[in-house]
């Protein structure tokens, strides 16, 4: 039996990502961990089809549509995993990262 | 200063082989367990090597019948078996623990039959070695 508070990663992939209003962001495509002294945390996740793009090491093909953003970096504190089948983003989504631009430099909550 | 280096668990971890230090092949990492914390970024604690998970991957229902099959059929274990992610070394094309295949309880079927199976049939004791 799992835990409570234990989240499948595996069942977390392909869920659509809500934004606070509602509407669809996109849908996880993939989960970044870093080493956190002894321990790996996931501190974000990549969202939308560029994320799947990305995931299946196709990017170099170029595949992009012009003119619109087609993927999210999410840190870990703008994602509300509290139900892990409907994900919900807790920010607005023009605080979301492009998949693709440069990374900011602070990507953790104060 | 250098970019923290981010391990994508898609790509590099989920549904990897999974390879001893001795190169022995393990199982594929089916499932990966994430650990829920208030106010901090999950911890990623276990990596799940086990048929309940790939198939849960396909339908919910899907897994708990194999999980049902699991813990009726299975010799000896109550759990699906877990590597801990502390033995996590690297991941890519395979996924590399610092530990052996014969602590992770993973080939226990594979065990059952050599035991049960392939030990009865004449010649068979030393698992088809010659």
């Amino acid at each position: 039996m799992a835990e409570k508070n234990e989240i499948r990663a595996e069942l977390l992939l392909g869920r659509k990502v809500r934004s606070i209003h509602g509407h669809a962001v996109g849908r996880i495509e993939e989960m970044r961990a870093e080493r956190e002294h002894d321990y790996w945390v996931v501190t974000e996740f990549h969202v939308g089809p560029i994320a799947l793009v990305e995931r299946l090491a196709v990017r170099h093909f170029g595949i992009t549509l012009p003119g619109r953003v087609h993927g999210y970096r999410v840190r870990w504190d703008q994602l509300d995993l509290s139900n892990p089948y409907h994900p919900r983003l807790t920010c607005h989504l023009d605080e979301l990262e492009p998949l693709g631009a440069p990374r900011r430099k602070h990507r953790r909550a104060a | 200063m250098a970019e923290r280096e981010l391990l994508p668990l898609v790509r590099d971890v989920l549904d990897k082989q999974v390879l001893d230090p001795e190169g022995h092949k393990v199982g594929k990492a089916d499932g990966l367990i994430l650990q829920a914390l208030a106010n901090r970024p999950s911890r990623v604690i276990a990596m799940e090597i086990s048929q309940t998970a790939a198939w849960r991957q396909v339908h919910h229902r899907l897994g708990a019948l194999a999980d049902w099959l699991r813990a009726k059929f299975e010799p000896g274990q109550n759990q699906p078996p877990r590597i801990l992610f502390d033995h996590f070394v690297r991941g890519g094309i395979d996924v590399h623990i610092d530990i052996s295949w014969k602590r992770t309880k993973a080939l226990v079927w594979e065990d059952w039959l050599e035991n049960r199976v392939i030990a009865r049939i004449p010649g068979g004791r030393r698992g088809g070695k010659k």
